[in-house]
């Protein structure tokens, strides 16, 4: 369970400070999928970020699944990730240079594994993709939708407790996108918790709860479009 | 987690980016090849300038006089000389010598254990002193006898008599007698100008020639002789302390003592040294600076070249973070990386060593490269490589995990 209370981020630059998240306050249980929406600079990214440990938090309350996140050091944090979070990105971030195998074997080397798990793991996860057959291949070889799944795959590969995923489908054409759309929704099945960041209001739709974003805060909660601005409808961002 | 297990990915990633890596690869190896004989060639020259003449150079100066009146006496000049400077005080004592170690002047002559023509000739440098020649070079007399007074044989510049006993260099000895059984020198007779017989008194642990690169450096033959010559020769041994002091009044002194001589060229042993191996010195020097400035620049490239691959990799080292990478993770995983690098340079750069070394030694005539200088290099660059990546490193370490999520 994901419990943020009144959470702000406010990023400070030379000129501007920025409250990205403000009084956000939001639960997620075990096992839902959760979309989220909101226009463009609204703060779903920092939401995510701040939910995943990738970034600390100024104010509030956060525990993630009955820990305290606040007053963690860094390299608690970075274990937390490593254990409970997978991440999925809208540029799909595989690393270049490191084929498939490899790829999926970042997360599970930072995780301590011996090479006999890593290897099951490794294996299981590009199975569960469809790329089982692929694992020499390089990501430039593969399709978009082909690395999308290598990056579910590397996020599902240590068993977390959370899928965090910030766009996943908007690199992608609808083709594609419906399709790793129906391989979160089968991973949550199997009882992952999914917080999905999107434009798409489609897919928004396929989730069993939706908020939005605005302003830094969450100001709808539920399935409904209603209260949506036309523009929060259009296609989805590139 | 044992770090070195993650070699493989890191490995398979730097095969994908073949030109940087070469690129460290090959200056790793220059370098190595270029410091490695650098410090070879160095260390060996310092061991030369460095090593034993034999006499105590600390604290012995020379001089001569020369007379220059038609009625000058040399050796009633020699002789009172030399009672003047032994009662010196400050002044452990003196001789007179045609010669003496770092003096790059003097004669050698071949000696032999019989007198046939075909015995084997050993060339060894002479010198004429008489019995104050252990005191005041401070020689080791490891067997047999010194001289005494009555051995002195003065002679003429002409003469080319030989005194009855000699002293020998343990080298001389050992040349003639063998490795093992320099010993049995004492009391033999051996030969000068093929038949010229004469019986080694004494054996002395370590005496210069006067040229410090014969090859036979070692090799030297005393005999109790003083040549009268209008101009002698002194060396002087002082007490520790004293040597700058006696060797300003001393040449006073001896001025006022006889007016019809000069006291010209006053020296110390170790103004003869600098002197000598000035120009080793220099060799030396220079060397230094370029290992240490191809030091500085290698570690330059290295430093930059992982500072390059840090910045294009600004996003993955985010993306690593995301995944979970503590900072010690990314510091390790960027060290481990270049000593990868640095393990290839160094091997490549063994046979470079080497090859260097091989055409030095043909090109130059140097001393082959003794084997533990190989893995000193290694080591050597293996510290610079490491300590160069440590700052880039850091930076790496320091990147946010948000990264992997802000910039595209
Ligand atoms: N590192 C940062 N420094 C300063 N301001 C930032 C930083 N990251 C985000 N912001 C600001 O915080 C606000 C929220 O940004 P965020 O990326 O969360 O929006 P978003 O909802 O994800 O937008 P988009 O739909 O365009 O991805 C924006 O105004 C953004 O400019
Ligand atoms: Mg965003």
């Amino acid at each position: 369970m994901l419990a943020m209370n009144n959470i702000g981020k406010v990023f400070t630059t030379d000129v501007v400070q920025t409250h990205a998240l403000q009084d956000f306050t939001l639960q997620v249980d075990e096992g839902d999928f959760l979309a989220v929406t909101g226009t463009s600079g609204s703060g779903k990214t920092t939401f995510l970020n701040v939910a995943g440990l990738l970034e600390t938090f100024d104010s509030g309350q956060y525990t993630l699944d009955g820990q305290n996140i606040k007053g963690l050091n860094d390299k608690q944090r970075s274990q937390l990730r490593n254990e409970k979070i997978g991440f999925i990105f809208q540029s799909f971030n595989l690393i270049p240079d490191l084929n498939l195998f490899d790829n999926v074997d970042v997360p599970l080397r930072y995780r301590g594994f011996n090479g006999a798990q890593r290897k099951e793991r490794i294996l299981q996860s590009l199975e569960r993709v469809g790329l089982g057959k692929r694992l020499r291949h390089f990501p430039a070889q593969l399709s978009g939708g082909q690395q999308q799944r290598v990056a579910i795959a590397r996020a599902l590969a240590g068993s977390p407790r959370f899928l965090l995923a910030d766009e996943p489908t908007g690199n992608l054409d609808s083709d594609m996108a419906q399709s790793v759309m129906g391989l979160l929704q089968e991973i949550n099945q199997s009882g992952t918790t999914i917080i999905m960041v999107t434009h798409d209001q489609a897919l928004a739709k396929l989730a069993q709860r939706k908020i939005i974003v605005r302003d830094g805060k969450v100001c709808d909660i539920g399935v409904s479009t209603i209260g949506l601005q036309p523009q929060e409808l259009s296609a989805p961002r590139v | 987690m044992n770090i070195l297990l993650n070699l493989g990915p890191i490995f398979r990633a730097l095969q994908r980016q073949r030109f940087s890596a070469i690129l460290v690869i090959v200056q790793i190896a220059i370098t190595m090849a270029i410091i490695t004989n650098g410090i070879a060639i160095s260390w060996d020259r310092y061991l030369h300038i460095e090593r034993s003449s034999g006499i105590d150079e600390q604290n012995t100066f020379f001089m001569t006089s020369s007379g220059f009146t038609k009625d000058f006496n040399p050796r009633a000049t020699i002789e009172l000389d030399l009672a003047i400077i032994r009662s010196t005080d400050g002044v452990i004592d003196a001789l007179q010598t045609n010669s003496f170690p770092l003096s790059d002047s003097g004669n050698w002559y071949e000696i032999q254990t019989s007198p046939q023509t075909d015995a084997q000739l050993v060339p060894a440098a002479s010198y004429k002193f008489d019995e104050h020649g252990i005191n005041t070079f401070g020689l080791k007399l490891i067997a047999g006898d010194n001289f005494n007074q009555q051995d002195t044989l003065w002679l003429n510049e002409a003469d080319s008599q030989w005194p009855s006993h000699v002293l020998l260099s343990k080298a001389t000895a050992a040349a003639l007698f063998g490795a093992n059984q320099w010993q049995i020198a004492v009391g033999k007779t051996i030969y000068v100008n093929q038949n010229t017989p004469i019986i080694v008194r004494g054996i002395v642990e370590q005496l210069h020639a006067p040229w410090v690169d014969w090859p036979h450096v070692e090799r030297t033959i005393i005999s109790p002789a003083r040549v009268t010559h209008n101009s002698a020769r002194y060396v002087i041994r002082t007490q520790p302390g004293r040597l700058n002091e006696i060797m300003q009044t001393l040449p006073m002194t001896l001025a006022k003592e006889n007016t019809q001589r000069v006291i010209r060229k006053v020296k110390s042993i170790q103004q003869a040294k600098d002197e000598i191996y000035a120009a080793d010195i220099a060799t030396v020097s220079i060397l230094l600076i370029v290992i240490v400035v191809l030091a500085f620049v290698t570690a330059m490239g290295v430093a930059g070249l992982a500072s390059f691959n840090i910045d294009k990799r600004r996003q993955q080292i985010g993306i690593r973070r995301a995944l979970g990478a503590s900072k010690r993770q990314i510091l390790q995983h960027f060290m481990l990386e270049n000593a990868l690098l640095c393990t290839m340079g160094a091997l490549f750069g063994t046979l470079l060593t080497l090859a260097l070394n091989i055409f030095l030694v043909n090109q130059y005539a140097l001393t082959p490269l003794p084997i533990y200088y190989l893995p000193l290099g290694v080591v050597i660059l293996f510290v610079i490589s490491q300590l160069a990546v440590i700052k880039p490193a850091c930076r790496a370490m320091s990147i946010s995990p948000a990264m992997a999520t802000r910039c595209i």
